[in-house]
């Protein structure tokens, strides 16, 4: 320790200058500074000139450390010591020449200033860049949201049109109108979307959810627009995959759901297939592959990198429905970066394409379903399960008290469409259906599922709701091959029966 | 003899203050960074034609640190001004400003203090404009060692105060 301290001195040299009351050099055995005898220290060198302030008479020492100074444009590094004393009016200058001493300090302080000035450079560079991708995404965020007004006025104002008297053409233009707004209107959602992810405004929510179901649900979705276009749609979960994991079911939804989406736009012929495929498994965590793929139009290798720009979008004339833009495959993007995951493409122009979400998971300490949820399940795989469309505030508590829970499973929708949707989603026993329904009505209703091609419902028995018993309307019904018509209010002796009877005579038929 | 003020820069490293006194005194500039260790003492006379007097400059450029406090107490000494630099395009140079000073007037109460921004060449006015905002009350110039932008004005007119 001491050595550092001593081996800068060790062949050093101590200069002394002696100076008298006056500040003039009365001894000088410096080398430094030749024929400086009688002449005022002040003039030998700038650092002399201000140290009046040294006081005379009093027994002090003053270090001044480091000093460069230049003699004959040689630079030396000097340790000055500057000593008074109380009995003597001279004052001793002891000049240390540490020149090489302090070369090698300036080089170790050179690299160290350098390093810490570039990061800090960096870092508020940085800093800058964050500003201004805040400030675009603050203006894309105001912006998009005024320019919803706009839009959704349009679309009210083509409803209100819709509802005039219109020539065809006039109508099919309307139509076009319509279809473009809504795309618009898709564009500036998922803008919105990016802009939140990119600014963090949006939020990761991690909770124990089942993997299993969770897929389920998107296969339910899926499987229902590939049927629409013709398509298959497989869906696979590895059976080594536990049955609850740890993290954002929504925007493992909003993933998936976005890239089968995308699969089916760019598909014209063949099979979706959305694979559920366990790559890594430790004690606590997990991680999943999700692998989507298509038998679509493909994208050119060459292009593969640029998808997840946003607003990448594939060209091909063949696809009409071509609403997509990029965006929705810059959003899955940047939502696997958000959950710390990858996702790669791969991909053969027109062979297909596919893509693989890696995801990591924690596994769930419980992963038993609860016994009252088992218990649930069970008794509602037995029950019968009733679809009910009745838009009328007052029929889901009526229905709800008249059907034992335990035996009769009751779903509520509100509209014709909502039945042909529930219908391709889940089997159900039977439909009891109001005739009264805003969009389509419950006798286009109950026509279109007779005639649909679904061998899961097309036969389902379907009771009519009305208020009005009136014979024509239950002529009607059963003209178009309702099982039933009953007359509100709801009672509950006859609708038991009748919705017992029907559910039977199907089983019957079947068997 | 000729007044001779003495006039320490001090401040974090690498903020300029052997570029403004090389401006000032030689009027050159060098891009290359060349650390300073202990101090280095010039001298430049500047001329009052108003007072008819010249007022000689002993100027102290400090070695820059990280803490202001790290300096050796022994270069304050027969200070008359210090002029206190920071880099306008680093924040850690400025950061603790308002305690820098504080630090500074305890050491010596009446001597002048001149708070200077420098590298201001490297910003544009608005950028500047913003950083005022956090620091306005303080500063006194904006300086560009590099453009000579307001470097004679800071020493000329210290220079006329201290006399
Ligand atoms: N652009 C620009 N660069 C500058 C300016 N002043 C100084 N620099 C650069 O900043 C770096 C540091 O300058 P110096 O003058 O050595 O800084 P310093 O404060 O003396 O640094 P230390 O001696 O370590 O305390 C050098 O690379 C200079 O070229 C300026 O006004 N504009
Ligand atoms: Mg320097």
């Amino acid at each position: 320790m001491l050595n550092s301290y001593i081996n800068p001195h060790v062949n050093t040299i101590n200069q002394f200058i002696v100076i008298n009351e006056k500040g003039n050099v009365i001894e000088n055995e410096s080398p430094f500074f030749k024929d400086a005898i009688g002449k005022p220290i002040k003039t030998l060198h700038p650092f002399f000139e201000n140290i009046d302030f040294i006081p005379k008479k009093e027994t002090q020492e003053l270090n001044f450390k480091c000093v460069n100074i230049f003699l004959d444009d040689v630079r030396y590094v000097i340790d000055i010591t500057i000593k008074t004393f109380e009995k003597d009016t001279n004052s001793l200058v002891i000049i240390d020449d540490l020149t090489k001493h302090y070369n090698n300090l300036q080089k170790v302080t050179q690299i160290r200033n350098e390093t810490i000035i570039n990061s800090q450079l960096l870092k508020y560079k940085n800093h800058i860049l964050q500003e201004k991708e805040r400030f675009k995404n603050r203006f894309i965020r105001s912006f998009s949201h005024e320019i919803r007004i706009p839009i959704n006025s349009i679309n009210r104002m083509c409803l209100l049109l819709k509802n005039t008297n219109l020539s065809q053409n006039q109508r099919y233009n309307l139509n076009v109108v319509t279809n473009i707004n809504d795309q618009l209107k898709h564009i500036i959602n998922d803008i919105l979307d990016i802009s939140r992810i990119e600014t963090g405004y949006f939020e990761i929510n991690t909770s124990s959810f089942n993997i299993y179901e969770a897929i389920d649900h998107i296969n339910a979705i899926s499987k229902q627009k590939c049927i629409e276009k013709g398509l298959n749609f497989i869906c696979k979960v590895d059976e080594s995959c536990p049955l609850f994991i740890d993290g954002d079911q929504y925007r493992l939804t909003q993933i998936l759901t976005n890239l089968t989406e995308n699969a089916i736009k760019f598909t014209t012929s063949g099979t979706i297939k959305l694979e559920v495929i366990v790559k890594n498994k430790a004690k606590n965590t997990i991680e999943l592959d999700f692998k989507i793929n298509d038998t679509g139009v493909g994208i050119d290798k060459k292009k593969l990198n640029a998808i997840f720009n946003g607003f990448y979008q594939i060209k091909n004339t063949k696809i009409k429905d071509n609403k997509g833009i990029g965006l929705g495959l810059s959003i899955v993007k940047h939502l696997a970066d958000a959950l710390k995951g990858t996702i790669t493409v791969d991909s053969e122009l027109k062979k297909g394409t596919s893509f693989t979400v890696g995801l990591p998971f924690a596994i769930s300490e419980k992963q038993t379903l609860d016994e009252k949820i088992i218990e649930e399940r069970k008794q509602l795989e037995n029950a019968f399960k009733i679809l009910v469309a009745d838009p009328f505030s007052k029929a889901e508590i009526e229905l709800e008290s008249i059907f034992n829970q335990k035996k009769y499973n009751l779903n509520f929708v509100e509209s014709g469409d909502a039945v042909i949707e529930s219908l391709y989603r889940k089997k159900y026993d039977a439909v009891i259906m109001n005739l009264k329904l805003p969009k389509m009505d419950g006798l286009d209703t109950v026509r279109y599922i007779r005639l649909s091609e679904d061998a899961d419902f097309k036969d389902i028995p379907v009771i009519m709701v009305s208020t009005n018993n009136d014979e024509e309307e239950e002529r009607k019904c059963i003209q178009n091959r309702a099982n039933a018509y009953i007359s509100k209010p709801y009672e509950k002796k006859v609708l038991t029966k009748k919705i017992n009877t029907l559910i039977k005579e199907k089983a019957d038929l079947l068997t | 003899m000729k007044i001779s003020k003495k006039v320490v820069l001090i401040g974090h490293f690498g903020v300029g203050k052997s570029s403004l006194i090389r401006r000032f005194v030689e009027n050159t500039f060098s891009d290359d960074y060349k650390v300073t260790i202990g101090v280095h003492i010039f001298k430049k006379s500047v001329a009052i034609p108003e007072e008819g007097k010249d007022v000689s400059l002993v100027i102290w450029d400090l070695e820059g640190n990280d803490d202001i406090r790290d300096t050796r107490t022994s270069y304050l000494l027969g200070t008359s001004a210090y002029i206190y630099v920071f880099d306008v395009t680093r924040p850690a140079t400025y950061n603790t400003i308002g305690s820098d000073i504080e630090y500074l007037k305890q050491h010596s109460d009446k001597t002048p203090i001149r708070i200077v921004g420098n590298k201001e060449d490297l910003l544009t006015k608005e950028q500047i404009k913003d950083l005022n905002g956090e620091i306005e009350p303080l500063i006194d110039f904006f300086t560009s060692a590099k453009t000579g932008n307001k470097v004679d004005e800071l020493f000329s007119k210290l220079a006329m105060e201290l006399i």
